[in-house]
């Protein structure tokens, strides 16, 4: 094998595909990534077994067809200290040589056959989503995940699939976060799996892989694995196993209190109540009385804060405790200009934001009886 | 002044306070001798049977064949040591319990208020037998190492006054296993040195010490000279709670380590409840019987006061180190740290069937009101699930 690259852009492969490359592992050939330079494309292939990723590399001339395992970490640096725009990439003797310039690096590999096979997208059935609004979606439910939870499948997002529109849901049981989106089906009469947990981690890697040029992203849903194409990349995950909850369910459905607001002052007033909370007292109290929403908070040996900020609201006064983190992470992912309403039954009951554009985030308040 | 208060005999004594058919009949708190059994605790009439806690329950049976065999109630003796713990707290608010049986207070501050530390000792050990039926032994000295080597002295219902200004001479001429941290490897060290009561260790120089037996014998030396500046903690101050129990005989059986383990649990779990904490760090604590000694924790994804999580952790945590067979144990220990006061609970959207806390809030509320007997866990020391009590 022999080709000759565009350094920047094979850099960019590189960050991309070391996304899924595990820094410990059993298996010491899942720190090496893949390069396969066949039918005129050059393809960086990396898997943790668990997310695999395939990145076509743009602007690769293949002098001779091949492929080759490479250290990652020590690619990664070369390419960040070479200076040239040019980098040249040959196999020979079971040694990979890598040229720029006036340098040259010498690197032992392995054998390429020993690396797991990272599926490529060739599926006829598939979902159709446009980039924009499926980065969004990630962003709006992937930090609601509970990695950790071993009861139910919260280490992921669920997709619930339909022909023209998709829900993604995700929770850690204190929060839960849902939006809907658009999309069309290619090919599909009955859907093999209609609602997958796709994991974290392979959301997260669509969300950075998906640029602006990419317009459409196709996801193809099998039992157990799902198939991601984002323009040149296609991602390989593993769906996680187990029973996501009814989230329908914990959506408060008719709340006595709607109040309407807008993102940045509420999110400043939410940070600066946050201010003076400590681990131990986490809770900031949302009072909610005519004209006024008040967020008191204290925490021993720090002091306590008042924020207030003028809200369209009439009735009796209500108070609910919140830890502020919830609401935090879901008002970053918003636009600061755009509106959005807060409803709620009592202090004592999950809360439910919702914007204008399908988004529905429910919070349940801290308590203090126990 | 620090007092030291040992329960004689614990949960033998409550067993035989309880049950008065019971009372001055050879007794022994543990599991079945049919399954792999141990011996919980046991009360004076069996002792002179030469019958101790930690042995198996069929061994201690062909010692003493009319022993009665009762099945452990850790919940009932929990309950009478909060209650001991209840008169503790009026004379002072600094109780550090060491485990269910044991707990150092320290009267310094109510001495104008009581009277001496002496007069304390007394009171506290008049109003245990006059209000719960119950003996202790006694430890009074100016820190905690000499109270509790006090308090063992003079076993069972015994007071013993360490004088802050002979100190050595009540040191003196005991042998040096009394010290923390002297057992059989250390003590034959020392045996074979000549060094055989503490007055002697005392003799030896600090350097030779630190050469023989690195940081501890820094300690060693600290001990000999009657020297420990440890503090009494109490439970709502403390950064972290354990229990640990020295086992009298080497353990090697992994069943019951677990048993024990799972005694230890409950023991930390409710003492985090009773004090509205919550710990986020499980550790347990094994030494071997060559002394050395591992820890092993996790840090749990949020703050717990739940037994059935800390007991999850907790039997993991023993299980990753129990990986040699034929391996034998000394000490046992449980904690809880990285503690936090809990004001603030958040709630859920999904109910976590692994969420005991209803059943654990609702089964203190009912040992708090009615006592225990209804409510129980189905393993206990040594006794499989479905034994129930027994006699013999």
């Amino acid at each position: 094998m022999r080709i000759q690259c565009h350094r920047p852009s094979l850099a960019t492969a590189f960050q991309v595909v070391s996304g899924v490359v595990p820094s410990r592992t059993p298996r010491e050939i899942l720190k090496n990534v893949k390069l396969q330079a066949i039918d005129g494309k050059a393809v960086l292939i990396g898997t943790d077994q668990e997310v695999g990723i395939r990145y076509e590399i743009p602007g690769v001339e293949i002098e001779s067809p091949g492929e080759t395992l490479l250290p990652t970490n020590r690619l990664i640096s070369i390419l960040r200290e070479l200076q040239d725009e040019g980098v040249n990439i040959e196999v020979s003797d079971g040694r990979v040589m890598v040229r720029s310039g006036q340098s040259e690096f010498g690197l032992s590999a392995e054998d390429p056959a020993e690396f797991p096979e990272v599926a490529a997208f060739d599926a006829e059935q598939y979902h159709v989503v446009t980039g924009e609004a499926i980065q969004a979606g990630i962003r709006r439910t992937s930090f609601a995940t509970d990695v950790e939870s071993t009861r139910y499948a919260m280490g992921g997002i669920l997709l619930e699939l339909k022909s023209d529109s998709v829900a993604l849901a995700a929770t850690d049981s204190r929060r839960l976060a849902v939006c809907h989106l658009a999309c069309r089906s290619h090919g599909i009469e009955e859907p093999a799996n209609p609602s997958p947990v796709i994991p974290a981690k392979a959301m997260t890697l669509i969300e950075r892989s998906i640029s602006d040029e990419i317009e459409e992203v196709l996801i193809a849903v099998h039992a157990n694995d799902v198939l991601i194409k984002c323009g040149n990349t296609t991602i390989y995950s593993r769906l996680v196993e187990g029973r996501f909850p009814k989230y329908a369910d914990v959506i408060p459905k008719d709340p006595k209190v709607t109040v309407d607001l807008v993102v940045a002052p509420f999110y400043s007033a939410v940070r600066q109540a946050q201010i003076v909370t400590n681990e131990e007292s986490r809770g900031v109290d949302f009072v909610f009385s005519n004209g006024l929403l008040t967020l008191n908070s204290q925490a021993a040996d720090i002091g306590q804060s008042k924020v207030e900020l003028p809200i369209s609201y009439d009735g009796d006064e209500l108070a609910i405790t919140f830890d502020p983190r919830y609401v935090a992470e879901f008002l970053r992912v918003l636009d600061s200009e755009k509106p959005l309403t807060l409803s709620l039954i009592d202090g004592e009951s999950a809360a439910v934001f919702r914007t204008d554009d399908a988004y529905t985030y429910v919070v349940m308040p801290l308590s203090r009886d126990r | 002044m620090i007092l030291h208060v040992d329960m004689d005999a614990f949960y033998a004594s409550v067993e035989e306070r309880d049950r008065p058919e019971l009372a001055g009949k050879p007794l022994i708190v543990g599991g079945s001798p049919e399954g792999r059994g141990v011996v919980a605790a046991a009360n004076y009439a069996v002792r002179k049977f030469g019958v101790h806690s930690a042995m198996p329950t069929a061994t201690a049976l062909k010692r003493c064949p009319h022993a009665i065999v009762v099945r452990p109630r850790m919940d009932r003796y929990a309950d009478v040591s909060a209650a001991i713990r209840d008169l503790f707290i009026k004379y002072t608010p600094l109780v550090e319990p060491l485990s269910l049986d044991e707990a150092f207070l320290d009267v310094t501050g109510s001495e104008g208020l009581f009277g001496s530390a002496v007069e304390i000792a007394h009171k506290l050990k008049r109003e245990i037998r006059e209000s719960l039926k119950l003996v202790a032994s006694v430890g009074v000295a100016p820190n905690k190492f000499l109270a509790k080597i006090a308090s063992d002295l003079d076993k069972p219902d015994g007071l013993v006054v360490v004088d802050p200004d002979r100190v050595q001479e009540f040191l003196a001429p005991l042998p040096v296993r009394r010290l923390w941290g002297v057992g059989r490897v250390t003590g034959r060290v020392l045996e074979q040195l000549g060094v055989g009561t503490i007055g002697q260790l005392r003799q030896m120089p600090l350097d030779e010490l630190r050469q023989r037996f690195g940081k501890s014998g820094e300690h060693l030396w600290e001990l000999a000279h009657g020297i420990d500046d440890r503090a009494v903690i109490p439970d709502h101050e403390a950064k972290s709670i354990s229990h640990e129990t020295t086992f009298p005989a080497d353990i090697e059986d992994p069943e019951v380590l677990r048993a024990c383990l799972l005694g230890l649990t409950e023991q930390v779990a409710r003492r985090l409840r009773q004090q509205s904490l919550r710990g986020r760090v499980v550790q347990i604590k094994l030494r071997f019987a060559d002394f050395r000694t591992i820890t092993r924790s996790k840090k749990l994804p949020q703050p717990t006061d739940s037994t059935e999580l800390l007991w999850q952790t907790a039997s993991k945590l023993l299980a990753t180190s129990l990986t040699d067979t034929h391996v034998s144990f000394r000490l046992l220990g449980m904690g809880v740290s990285d503690i936090e006061h809990v004001r603030l609970s958040q709630g859920t959207l999904f109910d976590d069937p692994q969420d005991h806390s209803q059943l654990d809030a609702v089964s203190d509320t009912i040992r708090d009101r009615f006592g225990t007997d209804a409510i129980q866990r189905g393993s206990s020391l040594g006794g499989g699930a479905g034994s129930k009590k027994e006699t013999r």
